[in-house]
């Protein structure tokens, strides 16, 4: 009664207030750009100042010895944080700054002196943390296995994940053995004997009580009677889970984020050999926000980032306790712009025993918080797009990237999106990264799928967004448009584009590279081409296209045998279009397409049902033209070369991004947060070979 | 396109209007969805839900402020898939928000007309009667959702500044509501 009556109230506030309360409006109080670019000069000074007499702008800095997990906060109120040499300081002290060092030379001066400040600190978290761990192993007969039952032996792996790179598996909320089936629902983790249509739930493992110790843990760092004033986002949500399975299939490390305090990840290891009868192996907390994983040759290659608002040290939890990254592991980007006052560490971990192999941090390509800041030429500005960093990971190389807006005129009149991006090899037992490998390309990327590495050439796809003006017509123009390009990976140089390929306006919907040949889908609204680009020789890149078509992919996958599926809008936001294309001579045409007007569906690539050999495509939908849970139905689709028919739709509740499937000789089986169903399908045999 | 121009699109049932709307609000109703959800996913699934009800309102509506308009329906949507999913989830701003504020109510009924009224024109006088900044702080903080470390960057105060000055301005809602006579 008391939050309807709340709802009530608040939602006869008036409207002049709502839109002065606006949180995209102008800040109340808020200071200029211009004071900001002064300001900052005077803060840069305070912050020299401060290191070289106190050393306290150290938000990572840990509170006390017997404090062993916790990171000190970004600025919060005024908490008493105890530094070695027992000197008290006032957290106010060190409000966090708002703008950074604009030199490398100044940055990287300030990361060592704060590392020379802390280095004394480095082993000092052990014990405690191994006592949170064994807390938490203590507690495993309590947390999970409630449903098990007697002893099965585990299976093989079996692909579930239809993962970006052969050989680079990613995270999921589903995975495989070939006895076996793994869904993680929310904070529990369902186990499935497979058995035909008698495939059935055999055991579950409860995940919650984990993380709750774990974020009772770092609350219990804080001082009583400030708990609650600290304590803002504990939300852990069903969506922040996912898993990879490793060790041949005996071991699944689920990985999960909580922003109880401070943004962190906890890896939960679990011994999954007798998957009906699950136990706890390990648990590693470490600082950040979790962005992505991958596992490669037994290995977990996990990326997080950290923001604060005031300078620190990056931090990584090596299985043995939080330690500072070695001055030699963070690196500052050399292109001179450092956008915000972030990191964003790679973690290399070893799949089985989750001990650290290796860990490095690249400053400021955290997420942006921070809108920053000048050099003697240009302004660099949160870009409007891309505020989650975009990771692409091939089988030698890690392609991190951030997006920020290049200003060249004070006016703020002529500007462009512009994406940096960085590779770091992982082939030798190290993350190496040379100071010269990056480069800077015009526009901003779609997501992984925009980046691809092929014979010594990473290329990829932008959407250009540029405003200049035109002096002849005394006009400002924007440009809107796609370029592809080129980049040897030894050098890090272009060596071949195509840029402002599409009509001014569209912009990038989805990219798939298949060998030579890159797909990309643009569209300025309800209506799209779709290129074929042939990249067989980098310094000339030649493409074909389609005609107008209606509607725009936001996803596209690459069949085998030439053909391509989109999935995607059909004429309205309100409808789902699957289309395959092929190259007919100088064209792409549209084979045959697939469209469900008034309905919903998921954009999250992961939810997809593929089987290239057999031409299945499967996608949660919710039907506006059923009502109640009918409307929420799973649709098999099957193009057999020339044809898309429907071959299944049956009803299957739950939020359409969770929906997964995996279909087992003739029964497809479904899985949603809230459902599990198998249907009978029939056989279906091979149509495409890849 | 000015938000007239996207109103008319939906009058004249014209499917741009989608387009236009999510090339212009998009972001701002996901920053109030995930404010309340703390999931982008979740979020963009209520964004969309929130284009079909729009395409479903407009016509007969015919909103001045698209953006409050549009603000309005995705925050319920929200909300009612928020208590929906509610025994899965910890607390999130929407809760800690909430929690706050119904520190200063009674359970009471609201349920006639003029109890409406009078609600509003409370509601609305106490916002009147604070200074822009207290305002836009209390209105950021229990309609927009924010957290108090997302208000305090955004207005540029310290976040302890916020926190005192919500815990105030609960203490003289009471006293309005009280001196108005409503009970919630």
């Amino acid at each position: 009664m008391k939050n309807d009556n709340l709802d009530k109230m608040l939602n006869l506030v008036d409207d002049k207030y709502l839109g002065e309360a606006n949180p995209e409006n102008t800040q109340v109080g808020q200071k200029s750009n211009k004071t900001l670019k002064w300001s900052t000069v005077a803060l840069c000074a305070c912050l020299v100042l401060l290191v070289l007499n106190v050393g306290i702008l150290i938000p990572f800095l840990n509170r006390s010895n017997d404090d062993p997990l916790i990171p000190g906060p970004d600025g919060e109120g005024d908490v008493i944080v105890e530094v070695p040499g027992n000197e008290s300081l006032n957290w106010e002290a060190s409000e966090p700054q708002t703008s950074v060092p604009s030199d490398y030379d100044e940055i990287k001066a300030e990361i060592d002196a704060l590392w020379e400040l802390n280095d004394v600190k480095e082993e000092i978290n052990n014990e405690a943390v191994k006592d949170q761990i064994n807390d938490a192993l203590e507690d495993e007969s309590q947390e999970g296995s409630s449903e098990s039952i007697g002893k099965q032996e585990q299976g093989v792996i079996k692909p579930t994940t239809d993962n970006q790179v052969d050989g680079v598996e990613e995270a999921d909320i589903i995975k495989r053995t070939s006895t076996h089936i793994f869904y993680l629902r929310g904070k529990f983790l369902s186990v499935y004997k497979i058995d035909g249509a008698s495939t059935k739930k055999v055991s579950s493992y409860a995940l919650g009580g984990i993380i709750q110790k774990i974020n009772e843990k770092i609350k219990s760092s804080y001082e009583d009677d400030k708990k609650e004033d600290i304590i803002d986002d504990s939300y852990v949500g069903s969506y922040n889970w996912e898993m990879l399975l490793v060790d041949g299939g005996k071991t699944i490390n689920i990985i999960t984020q909580s922003d109880a305090v401070c943004p962190h990840v906890t890896i939960i290891s679990l011994n999954v050999e007798n998957p009906e009868n699950i136990s706890l192996k390990r648990v590693v907390t470490t600082l950040g926000r979790y962005e992505t994983s991958r596992v490669v040759n037994n290995e977990i290659l996990l990326f997080t980032t950290s923001s604060a608002g005031g300078f620190f040290l990056p931090q990584y939890n090596d299985g043995n306790g939080y330690k500072y990254l070695p001055k030699d592991k963070i690196f500052v980007p050399d292109s001179g712009v450092y956008s915000t006052n972030s990191y964003m560490v790679i973690q290399r971990l070893d799949a089985k025993t989750l001990d650290t192999n290796d860990a490095v941090a690249f400053y400021s390509y955290g997420r942006g918080e921070v809108i920053s800041y000048n050099t003697d030429i240009m302004e660099i500005t949160r870009a409007g797009a891309a505020d989650k960093p975009i990771i692409y990971v091939s089988n030698e190389n890690i392609y991190i990237t951030r997006t920020y807006r290049i200003i060249t005129n004070w006016g703020r009149s002529v500007s462009k999106d512009a994406c940096e991006i960085t590779r770091i090899s992982y082939t030798d037992s190290t993350l190496s990264y040379a100071k010269d490998q990056y480069i800077v390309l015009d526009g901003y990327l779609n997501n992984q799928y925009s980046l691809d590495e092929r014979d010594g050439i990473l290329r990829v796809v932008t959407t250009i967004n540029e405003r200049g003006y035109d002096e002849i017509n005394e006009k400002y123009v924007t440009t809107v448009s796609a370029s592809i390009y080129c980049v040897s990976i030894n050098e890090m140089k272009t060596v071949g584009r195509n840029t402002n390929f599409a009509p001014n306006g569209e912009r990038v919907r989805s990219v798939r590279f298949d060998g030579n040949y890159a797909y990309v889908c643009t569209a300025v609204a309800f209506t799209d081409p779709v290129f074929r680009f042939n990249l067989t020789y980098p310094t000339n890149i030649g493409y074909i296209k389609t005609d107008d078509i209606s509607g725009y992919s936001t996803s596209l996958i690459q069949l085998g045998n030439g053909y391509v599926l989109g999935i995607g809008y059909g004429e309205t936001s309100q409808s789902l279009k699957v289309e395959v294309y092929k190259q007919s001579g100088d064209e792409l045409i549209s084979v045959d397409s697939y469209e469900v007007e008034n309905a919903y569906f998921s954009e999250e690539y992961k939810s997809y049902f593929i089987d290239r050999e057999k031409g299945l495509i499967g996608i949660g939908v919710t039907h506006y033209a059923y009502s109640g849970d009918e409307a929420h139905r799973y649709l098999l689709l099957r193009f057999d070369g020339t044809k898309i028919t429907e071959q299944l739709n049956t009803t299957l509740t739950g939020t359409r991004s969770l929906t997964r499937a995996v279909l087992i000789g003739e029964h497809l089986m479904l899985f949603s947060d809230t459902q599990f169903k198998i249907v009978s399908v029939g056989f279906f045999d091979d149509i495409f070979t890849n | 396109m000015d938000d007239k121009d996207i109103v008319m699109l939906y009058w004249q049932r014209d499917e741009r209007a989608i387009y236009e709307t999510d090339k212009k609000y998009k972001k701002y109703l996901q920053y109030i969805a995930n404010n309340i959800l703390s999931s982008d996913l979740e979020s963009e699934e209520c964004v969309n839900d929130t284009y079909s009800r729009a395409w479903g309102s407009i016509p007969p509506s015919k909103p001045d402020k698209l953006s409050l308009y549009l603000g309005k329906i995705v925050r319920n949507l929200a909300i009612d898939r928020y208590n929906a999913s509610k025994a899965q989830k910890r607390k999130g701003n929407y809760d800690l928000a909430y929690e706050e504020l119904s520190e200063i109510i009674e359970d009471g009924s609201l349920s006639s007309p003029a109890d409406q009224i009078a609600l509003r024109d409370a509601i609305n006088s106490f916002l009147g009667s604070l200074p822009e900044i207290k305002r836009v702080i209390f209105l950021q903080r229990y309609w927009y959702n924010c957290s108090t470390r997302d208000i305090a960057v955004k207005n540029g105060l310290s976040e302890i500044n916020v926190k005192v000055s919500l815990m105030r301005l609960r203490k003289k809602l009471k006293k309005h509501l009280e001196k108005e006579g409503i009970v919630l």
